[in-house]
């Protein structure tokens, strides 16, 4: 008797709450949502900036640099974080409701490489900028 | 609560037993709540961000290209940034409060329209940052002829 009435009430408290820490796993995936979101922002900024940047000098080199090019690889890499990111996050949402959820570190490696190309590419760009036009590549 | 945490309250007088589940209530929907705050803060900075490059890019444009070339579409993108992160702000406001509400009353449903809508906004904002500098680009290499 004491027995029945226990797995019945585990079941309807199952049932109401099925994971007790439910709200804040979605709410933390909420967040890390928006953690990639930030990063895809910031690369999409940056990906401007540098453009701008370079947009100063052409009246002095007849054709454009290769700051475009860098600038343009930013901002396609925080697109596709935008995309994969909204991916992750419902793929998370579906682990989280049905208590599935394994971290992957398939995203991470990815993005680290991607960035990691990125940042190789800033480091190529300042090292062959001419140096007539370094005092020139003051941002204001 | 997990079975054996459950067990030792079924042997307990009543009392106890509801007593002991209130506060757990309690110390679950106070964890849920500062939760709900950090998630908030997060919306807030990702409009910060937003927000921030608006401005930046706005400036910068200033600085760049020579002066036929003022009516660039860099300062419609700097004003598209802000207004997004300014719709950030008051939705994801409106969302701090309706999740509140749902932890309150227990029937706390994850959010997927607001998420795809500011996906949405921002791989739109990308995609015009990168119709724009492919314009910026390819615009000078036939416009701007050294005077």
């Amino acid at each position: 008797m004491l027995l029945k009435l226990k797995s019945t009430k585990v079941d309807t408290e199952k049932t109401r709450r099925p994971n007790p820490s439910r709200v804040r796993d979605h709410l933390a995936n909420e967040r890390t949502y928006l953690a990639w979101m930030r990063t895809a922002i910031s690369l999409m900024g940056f990906g401007v900036v540098i453009v701008r940047l370079r947009a100063f000098h052409p009246p002095l080199l007849a054709t454009p640099g290769n700051g475009w090019k860098l600038g343009l690889l930013f901002s396609a890499v925080g697109l596709l974080t935008v995309l994969l990111s909204t991916k992750h996050y419902f793929g998370v949402r579906h682990d989280i409701d049905y208590d599935t959820y394994e971290p992957t570190d398939r995203w991470v490696i990815l993005f680290s490489l991607a960035i990691a190309i990125l940042g190789a590419g800033v480091i190529y760009y300042i090292f062959t900028v001419p140096s007539s036009l370094e005092g020139l590549m003051a941002p204001e | 609560m997990n079975i054996k945490e459950f067990d030792r309250a079924q042997l307990s007088t009543p009392m106890q037993v509801d007593e002991e589940k209130t506060k757990q209530q309690n110390l679950s929907r106070a964890i849920d709540r500062s939760a709900n705050e950090r998630t908030f803060l997060a919306w807030m900075r990702a409009a910060i961000a937003l927000m921030g490059f608006g401005v930046v890019i706005v400036r910068l444009r200033v600085v760049q290209l020579p002066v036929q070339h003022r009516h660039a579409i860099g300062w419609k993108l700097g004003l598209i940034f802000s207004l997004v992160g300014l719709a950030t702000v008051l939705i994801s406001t409106k969302h701090y409060f309706t999740i509140r509400h749902q932890i309150d009353s227990d029937t706390y449903e994850p959010p997927d329209g607001m998420v795809l809508f500011f996906s949405f906004a921002v791989g739109l904002l990308g995609i015009g940052v990168i119709y724009a500098i492919l314009a910026a680009a390819l615009g000078s290499v036939t416009v701007v002829i050294p005077d």
